[in-house]
């Protein structure tokens, strides 16, 4: 992809470092709830859910994001949700397509009902 | 008010916690950073959250703040001197929504009635934190399941004008009734 995609500055401006188990999303990805961050580039990154204030840390440094949310994987791999929750960018329920197919270009499988609107 | 609404008090848990059951509108909520060994003069990092649950239709906002809402937040770093309060909300959003989250029920809605503190911009946590527990004991649920990353936090049932709270029944842990701490 050579054009950039549209991007929010998160509301938590503090440029925490990326956290260690931050990963870019791919097929291999285990069972589990995550938080996510799109970048730029359209790559998701994702980050076992573990506490409530995650998506700083997932690319870190206070960096744009052009989308943001969580989602689970079941145990056969598949993505059975996708929300856009996430206090720190507060994107809208209109990213849910984007990351729909940025999931399936990076390898995924994903429920045909996985999406999970959130009203801010 | 606490002790007009306590209804039961149930003898020391094996964690030598207290249970006191508890039938509440609000909750408040402070935490603080410990000093420590730090300067004297070193500012002291705290805030203080007053909320309710409140139902809410799909497409209505998650946090609502009622008519008395007091805002007050002073800044202790450059960076926070420039947050407004739609910053300083992203983590009341964070704490509250993991908290329903955790807890596995719908996603209801907060009504916000006091925000106060002294935070720098490295201080976001204390609000997810303090949103985290205060929901999880408005929905009757433990809040030990919170990591506290060092702040020490206090809540205290309160009544919240001009709210329209879910019926709630509070569970407070604390190690030393009728003190309402619940994590050091």
């Amino acid at each position: 992809m050579t054009s950039k995609l549209p991007t929010k500055s998160p509301l938590d401006l503090f440029p925490y470092d990326q956290h260690p188990d931050s990963r870019p999303f791919g097929a291999d990805l285990a069972a589990g709830k995550y938080v996510f961050v799109q970048d730029e580039t359209a790559v998701i990154y994702v980050l076992p859910e573990t506490e409530g204030h995650l998506h700083p840390r997932v690319l870190g440094g206070a960096r744009p994001a052009a989308a943001a949310g969580g989602l689970t994987v079941d145990a056969t791999g598949e993505v059975t949700e996708i929300d856009n929750f996430s206090g720190t960018f507060q994107f809208g329920p209109e990213i849910l397509p984007q990351v729909r197919d940025a999931l399936l270009r990076l390898g995924g499988r994903v429920a045909a009902n996985a999406e999970r609107p959130f009203t801010y | 008010m606490l002790s007009s609404a306590l209804a039961a008090v149930s003898p020391p848990t094996p964690r030598d916690h207290l249970l006191i059951e508890a039938s509440v509108d609000a909750l408040t909520v402070t935490v603080r950073r410990p000093t420590g060994t730090t300067s004297r003069t070193a500012p002291i990092h705290w805030a203080r959250i007053t909320l309710c649950l409140r139902e809410r239709a799909a497409k209505e906002v998650f946090v609502a703040y009622d008519g008395s809402f007091t805002f007050d937040i002073e800044a202790l770093d450059d960076r926070a001197a420039g947050y407004r309060l739609s910053n300083w909300e992203s983590g009341l959003i964070s704490g509250a929504g993991y908290a329903f989250a955790k807890a596995q029920t719908p996603c209801q809605g907060i009504l916000v009635s006091e925000l106060r503190g002294a935070l720098g911009s490295q201080d976001m946590e204390a609000l997810v934190l303090a949103a985290s527990v205060a929901v999880l004991q408005l929905l009757g649920r433990d809040s030990s399941i919170i990591s506290t990353n060092g702040w020490t936090l206090e809540s205290t049932p309160t009544q919240q004008a001009g709210a329209t709270p879910l019926p709630t029944s509070l569970t407070l842990t604390s190690k030393t009734a009728p003190d309402s701490r619940v994590a050091g």
